[in-house]
């Protein structure tokens, strides 16, 4: 067994298992959880008996919004790279080198740092930026473009991850496994966020369970 | 500071909590003098609202003193009175601009979430579960309020908390209900639920032009607040048909307009009560059948209480067949904040008569009890986070 087949079988297993404990806890999250297992033992199902297939070369990520703003003004935020921590939830950093190539630093769900250069492969003002990296073993590459709609701008993403490439690859290809679409999709989301509103939506919890006193329930209040 | 803090089903407590802080450029800090349990807390607490998690602070209905405010704001300062909309919204989004913040694209954080269970995310809003937000609510303290420069209103000095706290969500969700039954002179309106939603949405349907309005319920200080306070008249619906009733109140014609200002919680259905026991369904739907029936042909329904998800056995062929129009939704409670002030101004209404239960901070959970039973005659609980519990 190969390991996208172990991990094929591994996500069944686990989705299998959230199936049943979602459905064991009951109540309206015990059953989505229930749910949302059952799906994931389903495509791990499908996916490890060979009748879907998500494995090819390179991944692609699509994704488009809708921003009320120009195409020049969504350029030129989007143009300062370096601010791309700010709606970018993996990325550290984005450094701009005295050659003009820019140094990405992207962060996993674990922790785990990669690092890799990138240069601008096309610069169209109010129109498209593209990037790509020239780190070996870290093969990327992407471009936004920006069309006018008739309430503001469409950006549409398209990012590319090539096939991992020994260890560092691999561990690329880890971190964007997780999910890239909807990572894509909620950056793309607080990039609207910061164009549009001026800043990006926050919470932070208030509750820290050894803070917490005064403990007073219903019933203890009904005796 | 103090809040009070969800722990799961049925079970709320006061706790300390740390202070909320400026986060964002358009943020405020209120330091809250008034706040209130609404109808809609109780399904968190019933657990009929996914996405709640232990430790969320709870309260969406408050008012108070700005404390702080981030340094875009600038139409607030410290010691303004404010009331803040339940619903947080940009103020600059396509949704913003139609009038519609309560759709705001920029104010959920968990966007992803509602994307997932709606097709689409509406607004973040305070102390609602996480798929709105999971932001800390008002049910405490301190609150931490973004986009301050575009949802607070500034309260004239000489009006008590009182008369214009509920500005924040039931007055205009009342109001709103009234506007969607698209009432026209000579109209009768009737009105399912009277909650602190129906007793605004009975107040508003005669402000709106209603000849008559009937109010349903089965608790019966609430229809005799209905009654009094309203001048509705009333149906028992555990003594009375309400169909029969209706048929006979209007000549077999019908009331022009339905509000189900109940959601989906109603009583009354075995067969909803079974499914949603077991989870096959995530709302009971007697009331907002009865509307649909009862509903004159060519009439309105419009819909304030609140619905989460699915619902069964919804009779459509009957709506299609009477030519009914629906109007619902969560009330984009922004554009109503000044209109209605201006009302209370002038006196057409006093909002503060649904109070029936004034309580500290430290006694919501038995505010909660008092609302959720519907014991001694409580209709609505407003909060004094500001004041001491009165020593017995």
């Amino acid at each position: 067994m190969d390991n996208g087949k172990t991990m094929q079988v591994a996500a069944a297993a686990a989705g299998a298992a959230l199936a049943y404990f979602g459905f064991r806890k009951g109540g309206v999250v015990g059953n989505a959880v229930g749910i949302v297992g059952t799906s994931i033992a389903a495509s791990g199902i499908a996916t490890a008996a060979g009748m879907t297939s998500h494995l090819s070369s390179s991944r692609d990520v699509r994704e488009s919004i809708e921003v009320m703003a120009s195409p020049e003004e969504a350029y030129r935020v989007w143009s300062r790279l370096e601010d791309f921590p700010r709606f970018m939830q993996n990325v550290v950093e984005v450094r701009k080198r005295a050659d003009g190539i820019y140094h990405w630093v992207v962060e996993g769900p674990l922790g785990q740092r990669i690092e890799w250069d990138a240069e601008i492969t096309a610069d169209e003002p109010g129109r498209l930026i593209a990037w790509r990296s020239t780190t070996a073993d870290v093969g990327n590459r992407g471009e936004v473009h920006f069309e006018p709609t008739s309430h503001g701008t469409r950006v549409y993403l398209v990012m590319r991850f090539d096939q991992p490439a020994g260890p560092i690859g691999k561990a690329v290809a880890k971190m964007t496994g997780s999910d890239p679409a909807s990572i894509a999709r909620a950056d793309l989301r607080r990039f609207k966020q910061l164009i549009e509103a001026g800043e990006i939506a926050r919470v932070v919890q208030l509750y820290e369970p050894e803070k917490a006193r005064l403990t007073e329930t219903i019933k203890e209040v009904v005796q | 500071m103090k809040a009070i803090v969800y722990h799961g089903k049925n079970d709320v407590r006061v706790e300390r909590v740390n202070d909320p802080e400026i986060l964002n450029p358009r943020d405020a800090i209120i330091r809250v003098t008034a706040s209130a349990i609404c109808g809609s807390d109780l399904h968190l607490i019933h657990g009929y609202v996914p996405t709640m998690e232990e430790g969320d602070i709870l309260g969406h209905e408050f008012m108070g003193i700005v404390e702080e405010v981030g340094h875009q704001v600038t139409n607030l300062k410290r010691g303004d009175r404010v009331v803040v909309p339940f619903t947080i919204a940009c103020g600059r989004c396509f949704f913003c601009k139609q009038g519609f913040p309560t759709q705001c694209d920029n104010s959920n954080p968990n966007a992803a979430i509602a994307e997932k269970m709606m097709g689409h995310s509406p607004s973040g809003l305070f102390g609602y579960s996480h798929m709105f937000g999971g932001y800390p609510g008002g049910q405490a303290e301190f609150v931490r309020v973004p986009f301050a420069d575009y949802g607070p209103m500034k309260i004239p000095e000489g009006i008590p908390d009182e008369k214009v706290l509920f500005l924040s969500d039931i007055f205009p969700t009342g109001w709103f209900a009234a506007e969607n039954g698209n009432i026209r002179p000579g109209d009768t309106v009737a009105v399912w639920g009277c909650g602190p939603v129906g007793q605004f949405a009975i107040a508003s349907a005669w402000l709106w032009g209603a000849a008559r309005v009937i109010a349903i319920d089965d608790t019966p200080e609430r229809l005799a607040m209905a009654a009094e306070k309203s001048n509705a008249e009333t149906i028992n619906f555990a003594e009375t048909n309400v169909l029969d009733a209706l048929r006979e109140m209007t000549s077999g014609r019908g009331p022009d307009v339905c509000i189900d200002a109940v959601g989906m919680e109603a009583k009354g259905s075995f067969y909803d009560d079974v499914k949603t026991k077991v989870w096959l369904e995530s709302g009971k739907i007697p009331a907002l059948r009865e509307c649909i029936w009862a509903c004159r042909k060519g009439g309105t329904v419009s819909i304030a209480g609140v619905y989460t998800s699915f619902v069964d056995k919804f009779p459509l062929g009957e709506a299609f067949g009477k030519d009914l129009t629906f109007k619902m939704g969560q009330c984009n409670v922004h554009n109503y904040m000044k209109p209605l002030l201006k009302l209370i101004e002038e006196g057409k209404i006093d909002p503060s008569f649904v109070i029936t239960h004034r309580l500290a901070l430290d006694e919501a959970p038995r505010g909660y009890e008092l609302f959720d039973e519907k014991k001694d005659g409580c209709v609505k609980v407003f909060l004094r986070p500001g004041e001491k519990v009165a020593q017995a």
